[in-house]
């Protein structure tokens, strides 16, 4: 029996989105005072409009929705998915007054990508938009890996039981430490620690490599934004391939798959847990199958004599699987050259690590490898058991910061939201294979949507379909939140038409 | 008695730096030795190959 939601309800989640949207609108400041460094006014008014909807919606719902009510776990994902939904929606309006953009629809799948740390964009003539714009897409990408509601609750939610309950709704259920505050304030040391080091980098790579110091300083740090976040958003079309520097290239790869580490594995190494980081499930997961799709890849685009020589061979696969894999979706070839060079094979190799995605509680995407491993332990389990005599008890664990004993209801779990994955990756690619594309062309792309990675094979443009637009947003939304806090959302709207009082 | 340091400044105190690059460095040594295995496997896969 579902229960109609209370006034109280509705009071409590309209604060709690308020505040959110509020973040976004106060987080628009930073594009605005680049725009106006620059003298790009016309940015520069796209943000007060921009900043102004996000503002009175955000006051406007906490003074209409005042209540002294703590969020409870069903009120937590609702703030967490619908304040993704409505963050979408007002955060879209600079992309859409800049012209760039086809229609409104286009506007919000690249504010969702870059939430979502996805990638994909149907953004036209990126190379010449403004340096404010690119801010707010590197800004958005950032924020999203750290999680909306992270920032929230470092800055807005303080003293707040129920913060929590958000925090879990938008897909990282990890306590670094004991309190959630101070866990949003370990993810940011973590984050600004890497910002400083890794931006400096590039910086000086980049500045080395022929760019004026300025541009160059931009440049570091967008591109910082989108490894760390594993959102793949860089400043110029030809992406990472821009820069056509080995140097750059290895920096990208360090910063990326560290972005797409758990952040309690960051934070065990970071307080001298240091073995963590070879007995970890996660990593050893992650280097096992990082390793193996990029032998079948290497094997098959060397016998396919694609490229000349084994330095070259390596610099481009490796690239394109460490930036898959991480859901990054940084790219050092042509999006048709997934297709005219790589094969079937290629694909394939790309598909899967795309699909097994970076770490739990990370800022990527994916199955994730903390699943891969759990579920890989449970079915030698099983085999085990079978070769046991029948009185035998079997068990097994897994080391993530701890010692955990596998249990059924670990190993459930984990099958339900990968079989929730694999069954978004085929809607995907089938939606794309009835629209015309090539049935692996549309898995590649529907795959790395929902993965929220971001490399493309050619099939994201801005002439698309509108109704795939549509599925790959919503594709991108359930992907990064996991499904569970979507479905309460949606689980809210059924109740307020169909509960019972 | 001397006022409670705030959660953030707590995590930022000196004596914790250490730790911390310490841990960047063991993430960073983590990724090059993933790197290397690419390089070898591409270096093995262009010889076989050929």
């Amino acid at each position: 029996m579902i229960l109609r939601p209370r006034k109280e309800d509705h009071l409590v989640i309209g604060k709690y989105t308020g505040k959110v949207v509020t973040g976004v609108g106060l987080l628009m400041i930073v594009p605005l005072l680049v725009s106006a460094f620059f003298g790009e006014w016309d940015t520069v008014v796209d943000f007060v409009i921009g900043i102004s909807a996000c503002l009175v919606f955000g006051f406007g719902t906490q003074l209409l929705c005042r209540t002294e009510r703590d969020l409870n776990w069903s009120h937590g994902l609702v703030v967490a998915s619908g304040s993704w939904g409505v963050a979408t929606i007002l955060g879209a309006l600079p992309h859409f007054l800049s012209g760039h953009e086809g229609s409104y629809l286009d506007a919000m799948f690249d504010v969702m990508s870059g939430y979502t740390t996805t990638g994909l964009y149907l953004l036209q003539d990126l190379d010449h938009i403004s340096m404010g714009l690119n801010m707010w897409r590197h800004l958005l990408t950032y924020a999203g890996g750290q999680g909306i509601v992270v920032i929230a609750l470092t800055f807005l939610f303080k003293g707040t039981a129920g913060a929590y309950k958000v925090y879990v709704g938008e897909g990282k259920d990890e306590r670094l430490l004991p309190n959630v505050v101070q866990t949003a304030q370990a993810i940011w040391l973590v984050s600004l620690t890497w910002l400083i080091v890794g931006t400096l980098a590039l910086f000086v790579t980049g500045w080395s490599l022929g760019q004026e110091p300025v541009r160059a300083f931009f440049h570091a740090m967008w591109v910082f934004m989108g490894a760390w976040s594993t959102g793949g958003f860089a400043p110029q079309s030809y992406n990472t391939f821009w820069f056509h520097s080995l140097t750059f290239e290895t920096i990208s790869i360090v910063i990326m798959i560290a972005g797409s580490f758990n952040f309690a594995l960051h934070w065990a190494l970071w307080t001298g847990k240091r073995k963590e980081v070879i007995r970890n499930v996660e990593t050893i997961s992650f280097a096992v199958t990082l390793s193996v799709t990029t032998l079948i890849a290497t094997f098959a685009l060397a016998k396919a004599g694609v490229y000349p020589d084994a330095m070259t061979l390596f610099r481009k696969v490796f690239y394109q699987l460490a930036s898959g894999h991480t859901t990054t979706g940084f790219s050092t070839i042509y999006a048709r050259a997934f297709v005219t060079q790589w094969g079937p094979i290629g694909l394939i190799a790309t598909t899967i690590a795309m699909a097994i995605g970076a770490s739990a509680c990370s800022t990527g995407g994916g199955i994730k490898g903390i699943r891969i491993g759990v579920m890989t332990k449970a079915f030698f389990q099983d085999v085990r058991r079978i070769l046991s005599p029948e009185s035998a008890v079997v068990r097994a664990k897994y080391h993530h910061i701890r010692d955990v004993m596998l249990d059924d209801g670990i190993v459930r779990t984990s099958m339900t939201i990968t079989i929730a994955y694999i069954t978004l990756y085929g809607l995907t690619a089938v939606v794309g294979a009835l629209y015309g594309y090539d049935f692996l062309q549309a898995a590649f792309e529907g795959v790395s949507a929902v993965s929220n990675t971001g490399l493309s094979c050619g099939v994201t443009s801005p002439a698309m379909p509108s109704l795939m637009k549509v599925l790959y947003i919503v594709g991108m939304w359930l992907g990064r939140l996991e499904f569970m806090s979507v479905f309460a959302l949606v689980g809210y709207g059924v109740a307020i038409i169909r509960g019972r009082r | 008695m001397t006022p409670r340091e705030s959660g953030f400044r707590a995590l930022l105190r000196r004596e914790k730096w250490p730790q911390y690059v310490g841990g960047m460095l063991t993430e960073t040594a983590f990724i090059l030795v993933l790197t290397a295995i690419a390089f070898v496997l591409a270096v093995v896969a262009q010889a076989v190959v050929r």
